[in-house]
């Protein structure tokens, strides 16, 4: 082969790699697009008045600048109420997961006992049964409890379908962690205890935070349960706070989306800032389980 | 410990006691009473919670707890707040859910309570078809009333070469043929035909046009939808779809979807509810836009909605229930929350000073409650919600050419049998 000819084949291949890349760089924008668009079409009627929204052709770009959505919702105390709740919802029930979740999780980990199989397994089997089919039941447990109507009522819910995703998922992270730590942190002096928060959570960060992140995802996006669960305006969550939006005699579009945006933003933060610790926490919880 | 600490001690503890006795008995002696409705979720905020407390300072020993559900949510949780013993004492209704909540022994008799000499308003002043008695009794009242009309772009109509909104069937098809013909996205009619729960179209459109042709879906309390004046309004609907004039996605179409298509410019006509005019008005002040009768076929007649108040069965606090309704019924109040909603008042005492200085929309509205029949079937309508996804269903596959209008009625009544059998 002459040298014309090799330059020819690379010119040729070089060719074919950029077009490859540009090829992947097309896909993946038309994915995204595809999958922004909700988003883009909920912070775009979020800043137009609904008579725009319905306009025909549509158009993604409000005709002027419109934050009349977004005034309404901070001068309504209600919906600042809403958030506050969902707030202190997601961070309490995010807490109480990681600390009893970590614990149960190191236990199904580090040791040995009668009936631990058994027991994971029926931590796993939780989480296929339809949180649904659970409502009556919650509902009822709930009232006799006298915690209807209760944020904590929430919390307690909540936790019964956060705790076994946080064991299994820390659980797997903390397989992962070679028992030679363990070992040396002991010889070290530690009690199991220390070994856990001084040695193994450290390493398990990114777990962690991936567990936590799940949590908290969990009881902001919750709808169903935060509905069946409260009754008054005082203890209504954001989810719960959009759907009263949808009314008798319309939407409130505007509102509604701006509402949306504000409630998304949080959890798009978090998932921004976290994002790394997520996937490798998930990929490594994976990993054993 | 000496005998000055001990006479201290006694009169510590002796204080501390008549002190909770005296929190306990202003506890107990203020009665709380729930209100379950979605009214306060509707273009009101703080008319409701304002209008509790302005009862509460009238009645001292009573505090009215506001419990405001999504629209879509209220007659589920009626049902399973009550099952489970956490009910409302006053709950907000809708004439289509009486037989239901009846069946279930959720309602509580209403007749003791009009008979009071004490209530501030006389029954026959009621707006009628919700007080209407169902077994020998009357289960809930009226706290507003919004009658169906037309609203009508005007800037279309003349547009299609029209000068006044059509009065007639014959007249809604000709303009309405006539508005889809000018192009440009727009629409004669819009029928919102959606299957989403709680899947009302038929009765939002289908209904009032019926009404106006003299015709009925109910015999009594039993289904009637196989007969020839239904299938003349269902012929009618359909002539329409073929003609072009309804517009695009009838099966997607939500209510709210026609309300918003309607206010963008979209449609020439929309039959719904008078009160849509505050969001009509609200949200384009410069649609060219009136209210008018539902077109006839020969009769004047308007489907009556609105929204009513009734009493929980299970309720320890009827009493102070009562009298909380009785406040929303007063003559002063009534108006005011029925201007609040852009409605006519429940009690008809109230029409004046609702009347005063009202605009065009609403002097339209008194006009059709003054001239026209009222008709309300679904109350007595037994499985009334669950009817309507049915009817969604037969019309959906009728406007889809899969079956002519005779099959869609006889289809209706059968499944609707087979339903409350």
């Amino acid at each position: 082969m002459t040298n014309a000819q090799n330059t020819h084949t690379t010119v040729n291949e070089e060719r074919q790699r950029l077009f490859r890349r540009v090829m992947v760089y097309v896909a993946l924008t038309v994915v995204t697009l595809i999958m922004a668009f909700p988003i883009i079409w909920m912070v775009s009627v979020s800043l137009k008045p609904t008579v725009e929204t319905f306009s025909l052709p549509p158009r993604l770009l409000p005709n002027s600048l419109y934050l009349d959505g977004y005034t309404r919702i901070f001068e309504n105390p209600q919906f600042r109420r809403f958030l506050l709740n969902s707030y202190l919802l997601g961070i309490v029930v995010t807490i109480l997961s990681l600390a009893i979740g970590t614990l149960a999780a190191f236990g199904f980990s580090r040791y040995r006992f009668f009936g631990d199989k058994a027991a994971k397994l029926f931590v796993i089997t939780t989480q296929m049964v339809p949180s649904i089919t659970l409502l009556i039941p919650f509902f009822g447990v709930i009232v006799w409890l006298r915690l209807y109507d209760t944020i904590w009522g929430l919390v307690l819910t909540y936790l019964t379908f956060a705790l076994p995703y946080a064991v299994i998922m820390m659980n797997g992270y903390l397989d992962t962690i070679p028992r030679d730590f363990d070992e040396a942190a002991t010889i070290d002096g530690c009690s199991p205890l220390g070994v856990l928060f001084r040695v193994l959570l450290p390493v398990a960060a990114p777990g962690l935070i991936s567990t936590a992140v799940y949590t908290f995802l969990l009881s902001w996006n919750e709808f169903l349960f935060a509905l069946a669960l409260t009754r008054s305006v005082e203890m209504r969550t954001v989810p719960v706070g959009i759907s009263m939006m949808v009314g008798e005699f319309g939407l409130k579009w505007d509102e509604m989306m701006a509402f949306s945006v504000i409630g998304s933003l949080p959890v798009l933060v978090l998932f921004m800032l976290v994002q790394r610790f997520v996937v490798s926490g998930l990929s490594a919880g994976g990993i054993k389980g | 410990m000496s005998e000055e600490d001990n006479v201290k001690l006694t009169c510590t503890l002796k204080a501390a006691v008549a002190a909770a006795t005296l929190l306990a008995g202003t506890a107990s002696a203020q009665t709380e009473i729930e209100w379950l409705q979605w009214f306060a979720a509707e273009n009101t905020t703080g008319f409701y919670e304002a209008l509790a407390e302005e009862f509460e300072a009238t009645h001292p020993d009573i505090k009215v707890k506001l419990v405001t559900q999504p629209f879509g949510k209220v007659r589920e949780s009626i049902v399973t707040d009550s099952a489970i013993g956490v009910g409302s004492d006053v709950l907000g209704l809708n004439m289509p859910w009486t037989a239901e909540f009846m069946k279930i022994g959720l309602l509580e008799p209403l007749d003791d309570y009009l008979a009071r000499d004490t209530n501030s308003f006389a029954t026959e002043d009621l707006v009628q078809a919700p007080i209407g008695k169902i077994e020998g009794h009357t289960w809930m009242v009226p706290l507003n009333a919004f009658p169906f009309v037309m609203h009508v772009n005007m800037q279309l109509v003349e547009q299609a070469g029209f000068d006044a909104p059509p009065s007639t069937w014959d007249e809604l098809r000709e303009q309405a043929i006539a508005i889809a013909a000018l192009g440009e996205g727009t629409s004669g009619i819009g029928l919102p035909f959606s299957s989403q729960p709680p899947a009302n179209g038929p009765i939002l459109t289908f209904l009032p046009l019926l009404y106006t042709n003299g015709g009925r879906i109910m015999d009594g309390t039993t289904p009637n939808f196989d007969n020839p004046k239904v299938v003349e309004t269902l012929h009618f609907l359909n002539d329409l779809n073929k003609a072009g004039a309804i517009a695009p996605g009838i099966s997607s179409r939500t209510g709210g979807v026609d309300l918003e298509e309607f206010i963008a410019g979209r449609t020439g006509f929309l039959i719904s509810p008078g009160v849509h005019a505050q969001a009509i008005e609200g949200r384009n002040a410069d649609l060219d836009y009136v209210a008018a009768a539902v077109p006839n076929n020969g009769i004047e007649a308007y489907r009556v909605h609105g929204w009513e108040l009734g009493l929980s069965s299970a309720s320890r606090n009827k009493d102070e229930a009562w009298e909380f309704i009785n406040f929303l019924l007063s003559k002063d109040v009534n108006a005011r929350v029925a201007a609040a909603s852009n409605a006519l008042p429940g009690n008809l005492e109230a029409l004046e000073i609702v009347g005063e200085g009202a605009g065009d929309v609403m002097q339209a509205q008194i006009g059709i409650l003054a001239e026209h029949e009222p008709v309300e079937e679904l109350r007595q309508a037994p499985n009334a919600v669950g009817s309507w996804s049915l009817m969604t269903e037969e019309m959906q596959s009728m406007l889809n050419g899969d079956q002519t209008p005779e099959e869609t009625a006889a289809n209706v009544q059968a499944r609707w049998l087979d339903l409350i059998k």
